[in-house]
């Protein structure tokens, strides 16, 4: 064994180079899965815990429809239902106030701090609970109380009924349920007060519960015995399903990963299978001597051995590195503070064994070749019989798997319904036609390096004919290996210009119908709902032609909540871009004007299961009205908690479910209203607690959010182009190293050392473009593949070349290439010619 | 015959040239303060036991390395002069080189190997009618689109040296031609070489340790340890025969 050993550490630093791209590729495979899995791992355990934290023990929620909110009565029935063992009953608000010298839109949180506690722990890290009679005293959220300066024993100031009215903080709270809300800053209060200083009188918006019986009991028995209109969450099922949208890129990063541990073990096979050829007059020098086939197998096992581990132990110090940055990156992008990187030793244990057992793996081929080796055969020139029949049957298994690809996509995507979502069964059909597609390129790709190489070698056989050629020749006198080396080119490539051509898309989808949704490009947006009079006053500012109010509301809707909102159909009519789904009849905004008809979006329509000319019954304080579908639009607008909305008329809103008011106005110019109207608009809206907003930055709001995750998505693909780039490195330097003596000759037959640098750097440049030119072509038909297959109701990504990126990629590899061979090259053209023709 | 040579302008000048190469820490002299001439239409063999020195002081005429010291002048031009590229350049031009092995690149056929130095000098085209004339002359039709491990050895030798003709080079410098070839195709390759400077005035050096093969030069020097310890002129002779070299070694002791 320490024979063997030495050997396989002499084998490999003889080759240091060569050995470390390998060890290298191997860590960038690993270290990317690490990383994958380990920050995966955060963010679910991150999840888990923000969903403890927001539920705690409170098994359900019952929420009021009516902005007045529960009166007692219904606070009784509910604590004597036989399924309920704790009922903390809240109230909230939201409420102008100034803390620190700025003004702010607080949600005020009223709750019952005994009842609260057996429920929701408070997690007060600064400060004390109040008491529940304790008048004027706030508990804030700790993270926003210190980024704007307010402290425990300060105080801030809250607008109540009776107008600005001064509260000292008595606590800060840490992650908790009470911070996780989305509507701006938190402040909580004892209940009693707060009903007192708001004039809620006994009245309450919501009822956490703790449930001792079962939650389906518990629903029906309140639906049987509740007094007054409600919703009711099941926190169980709620926060289970809360999923983060980097998770659901989780298998897309996977498959980048396992791509670049692809490569990374291709350079380990090409690095053995090379190092095996070099070295045959040496194996079969070991074999004369007296080694066995077994013993040589095992010196090439152990050679992979040292690469696997030297390559997996600096994997495993990347992947920490990847998961920490990734973890950063979360952080700021997605705002999941609480996240935190755990090191999990059975994972990395794993993915470091995986990583030597995959180079293990690759290594058997190789060694069984250097196995065979005969004591005499070593000392006979290279055997290329049966190459050329083994090729043939390489092309026509890639043929059959480039048909076998086509009939696989076309007819997975054939299983999509009209304008409907590609069922999970055409998706893994299309998934296997993508997967063949890239087998049968590979395949064929030895074949087609003849025509592919002559014509892509055609504009530099202008400048440099003889280097042209001779580069060329290179390429194709070894064509297995250098389709494998382009090979992982095309395939990283593709994914790179297939995901950046997909994201185009997504974010053209994104943003156009962010832009379809409203009348006009200046948003007033409130945090509370606005009385028309507000209205009124901003109509009658110079400049403003009109405006278009929209108002948010909640109704029951049989069995569930329907979040609606109330727009001017007429207005809409005249200035709207709303998206009709296909088929829509015509009238559809006279229908919701003039009856009691609603429009929905696809989503929602299909999470209802409704369609047009059905019915829906809402729930007034009247009885139950039944509204029509009159239309399907691709988007509607999202309420203020982001859900999707049933577009309503303000008349039918106003009439049937008592709606006054607005939360966003619309404001239309006149025509040639100049700069200051936006000076003006701005300094109205502040004046009433309200925003104003262009459209483009609601639209912008959408683009970053999508922006961040592709962005992440085309970082890890583009880890696999500079993986790809490594394998053709590592096939020039053994392209360089096997034709020294080819070199030298030529050299001696008057070629000038910038010629031959030029032939090995014309190599480099033909295999990287050739890579990236079929990387870009495969990547382009993928976005079509993947934009059809992609496609759902309400996200209908356009299809869009992504030719910035394909030059991007096609140049960075192209470039990359060239860079990286610079110095091999120049070695290369230094070499003495008397000494590499003596070399042997 | 040598006095013929050295009345008129010498094609090529050895003058005073050392190598030495290190090995481990003590520089070892392989070229030691050597210095002749050869003239026009001229061909010389450089006889010698292996390690005498004969192939570095090949590889120095051709320019393929710098001597330590000495100059080395090619149809007036001095190549120990020039820099390394301008050195290639002049080399491509006027020197033909043919090594003992080695001679071909593997995946270029036989007439784009004997197209090479044409294809490098940055020819399109021009080359062809040169390169058939080559092939033709050198009896090599047949083997056009064959590539090397597709001929025998005399025939990739015969490339060999259509390739270092191509240039149309003032000299032909050829190290072992033959030291790999059997007897026929060894004599073919050296009746060719000798056509060249008999029949096409070009001059030619040619390093062996076969006394048959180097029968055909008009002149033998003869190298060891470094340095050229005896000439012997052999004179231009239709016959090729070793007999008088061999007796002439002999009576020298070698």
């Amino acid at each position: 064994m320490p024979l063997l050993l030495s050997l396989a550490w002499r084998n490999s630093a003889s080759r240091l180079q060569r050995s470390v791209l390998t060890a290298l590729a191997v860590a960038l495979g690993v270290g990317l899965i690490l990383g994958t899995e380990l920050s995966s791992r955060a963010l679910q355990a991150e999840l888990r815990q923000s969903a403890a934290d927001l539920a705690g023990r409170a098994d359900a929620e019952v929420f009021a429809f009516s902005e007045a909110g529960f009166s007692q009565d219904m606070v009784t029935v509910v604590k004597k239902l036989p399924e309920v063992s704790i009922v903390a009953p809240v109230v909230s608000k939201r409420v102008f106030g100034d803390a620190g010298g700025s003004s702010y839109t607080f949600q005020v949180l009223g709750v019952d701090p005994a009842a609260e506690q057996q429920l929701h722990p408070f997690n007060i890290v600064e400060g004390s609970l109040f008491a529940a009679d304790a008048r004027g005293t706030v508990l804030l959220d700790a993270r926003w109380a210190r980024a704007h300066n307010v402290a425990v024993g300060s105080t801030i100031s809250l607008f109540t009924a009776t107008g600005p009215d001064t509260f000292k903080v008595a606590g800060l709270l840490g992650d908790s349920s009470f911070v996780q809300s989305s509507f701006g800053p938190i402040a909580l209060v004892p209940l009693g007060i707060a009903q007192k200083a708001f004039r809620l009188g006994a009245h309450l918006t919501q009822l956490s519960i703790g449930l001792k019986g079962s939650y389906s009991d518990f629903r029906r028995d309140l639906r049987l015995k509740a007094t007054e209109e409600y919703t009711v969450r099941d926190n169980q099922v709620f926060f289970a399903s809360s999923r983060n949208p980097y998770l659901e890129l989780q298998p897309v990063l996977l498959f980048f990963s396992v791509l670049a541990l692809v490569i990374g073990l291709f350079l380990i096979y090409n690095n053995l299978a090379m190092t095996v050829s070099e070295r045959r007059r040496d194996i079969g020098l070991l074999r004369s001597a007296g080694a066995t086939p077994a013993w040589v197998r095992r010196l090439f096992i152990t050679q992979a051995l040292l690469l696997g581990v030297a390559g997996s132990v600096l994997g495993v110090l990347l992947g920490i590195g990847v998961a920490a940055a990734l973890v950063q990156y979360l952080k700021a992008s997605s705002g999941q503070l609480g996240l935190s990187l755990s090191l999990d030793p059975v994972v990395m244990l794993a993915v470091f064994a995986l990583g030597i057992l995959a180079t293990v793996v690759c290594a058997l081929v190789p060694a069984a070749r250097a196995a065979a080796v005969a004591p005499l055969e070593a000392i006979r020139p290279l055997q290329l019989l049966g190459a050329e029949r083994s090729r043939r049957r390489t092309t026509a298994l890639g043929l059959a798997l480039l048909v076998v690809a086509g009939v696989l996509i076309v007819s997975g995507l054939a299983q999509r319904p009209a304008d409907l979502e590609l069922p999970q069964s055409g998706l893994v059909v299309v998934a296997g036609g993508i997967i063949a597609l890239f087998a049968g390129i590979l395949a064929v790709t030895p074949a087609l390096l003849v025509p592919v190489t002559r014509l892509l070698s055609q504009p530099l056989r202008i400048f440099a004919p003889a280097e042209a050629m001779l580069a060329r020749n290179a390429v194709i006198r070894r064509p297995n290996r250098s389709a494998l080396t382009i090979g992982g080119l095309l395939v990283s490539g593709a994914l790179v210009v297939a995901v950046a051509g997909l994201s185009q898309g997504a974010l053209d989808a994104g943003s156009s119908w962010v832009q379809s949704l409203f009348v006009s490009d200046q948003l007033m947006v409130s945090p509370v709902r606005q009385p028309d009079l507000v209205r009124q006053d901003i109509n009658k500012l110079a400049g403003v032609d009109a405006t278009s109010p929209i108002a948010f509301f909640t109704l029951r809707a049989g069995e569930r909540a329907m979040n609606l909102a109330a727009v001017d159909p007429l207005d809409y009519a005249a200035h709207g871009r709303l998206q009709f789904a296909p088929g829509t009849p015509p009238g559809a905004f006279t229908e919701i004007e003039e009856s009691r008809s609603v429009f929905i979006s696809r989503r929602l329509a299909q999470l209802q299961a409704v369609r047009v000319g059905d019915s829906i019954p809402l729930t007034a304080a009247s009885g139950v009205l039944e509204y029509r579908v009159a239309a399907i639009v691709e988007h509607s607008l999202p309420a203020p908690g982001g859900e999707e909305t049933a577009l309503i008329s303000l008349a039918n809103a106003r009439q049937d479910f008592g709606v006054t008011g607005f939360n966003i106005l619309q404001v239309l110019p006149n025509q040639g209203a100049g700069q200051d109207l936006q000076a003006r608009l701005e300094h109205a809206a502040g004046q009433y607690g309200m925003q104003l907003e262009p459209v483009a930055a609601v639209r912008d709001g959408v683009r970053r959010g999508l922006e961040s995750l592709l962005l992440l998505l085309s970082a890890v693909g583009l880890v696999g182009v500079v993986m790809g780039l490594l394998s053709v490195i590592q096939t020039i330097l053994l392209n360089v190293s096997e034709s020294t003596r080819e070199l030298a000759l030529l050299r001696a037959v008057g070629a000038t050392a910038s010629q031959v640098r030029g032939i090995i750097l014309s190599q480099s440049a033909l295999l990287s473009l050739t890579g990236a030119i079929g990387g870009a072509a495969v990547g382009t038909l993928l976005v079509a593949v993947m934009t059809r297959a992609g496609a759902s109701i309400g996200f209908q990504p356009v299809y869009e070349v992504p030719w910035g990126v394909i030059a991007l990629v096609v140049l960075a590899s192209v470039l990359g290439a060239l860079l990286a061979v610079a110095l091999p090259a120049r070695r290369a053209a230094r070499t003495s010619v008397v000494a590499a023709i003596r070399y042997e | 015959m040598s006095e013929q040579a050295t009345a008129v302008q010498p094609t090529v000048v050895a003058d005073n040239l050392s190598k030495a190469y290190r090995i481990s820490t003590r520089p070892h002299v392989v070229v030691d303060r050597v210095g002749f001439t050869v003239a026009q239409g001229e061909l010389v063999a450089i006889m010698g036991p292996s390690g005498c020195g004969k192939s570095t002081l090949l590889h120095l005429l051709a320019g393929l390395e710098p001597p330590d010291s000495g100059r080395v002048v090619v149809g007036g031009t001095e190549i120990t002069a020039m820099d390394e590229r301008r050195r290639t350049e002049f080399r491509r031009d006027n020197i033909g080189f043919v090594f003992q092995f080695f001679n071909l690149v593997p995946n270029l056929t036989a007439a784009e190997n004997i197209a090479l130095p044409m294809r490098i000098a940055g020819s399109r085209g021009g080359h062809f009618d040169r390169v058939s004339d080559l092939m033709r002359d050198l009896n090599l039709r047949n083997l056009q689109g064959h590539r090397p491990e597709e001929i025998s050895g005399g025939e990739q030798q015969r490339v060999a040296i259509a390739r270092a003709l191509l240039m149309e080079p003032t000299v032909i410098i050829a190290d072992e031609p033959t030291g790999n070839l059997d007897f026929t195709t060894g004599n073919e390759v050296l009746d060719l070489l000798w056509s060249r400077c008999h029949e096409h005035g070009q001059t030619g050096i040619l390093a062996t340790h076969d006394a048959r093969a180097a029968a055909y030069a008009d002149r033998v020097l003869v190298m060891r340890d470094g340095r050229i310890i005896e000439t012997i002129d052999l004179g231009r002779r239709q016959d090729h025969s070793a007999a008088p070299l061999i007796s002439r070694l002999a009576q020298l002791g070698l």
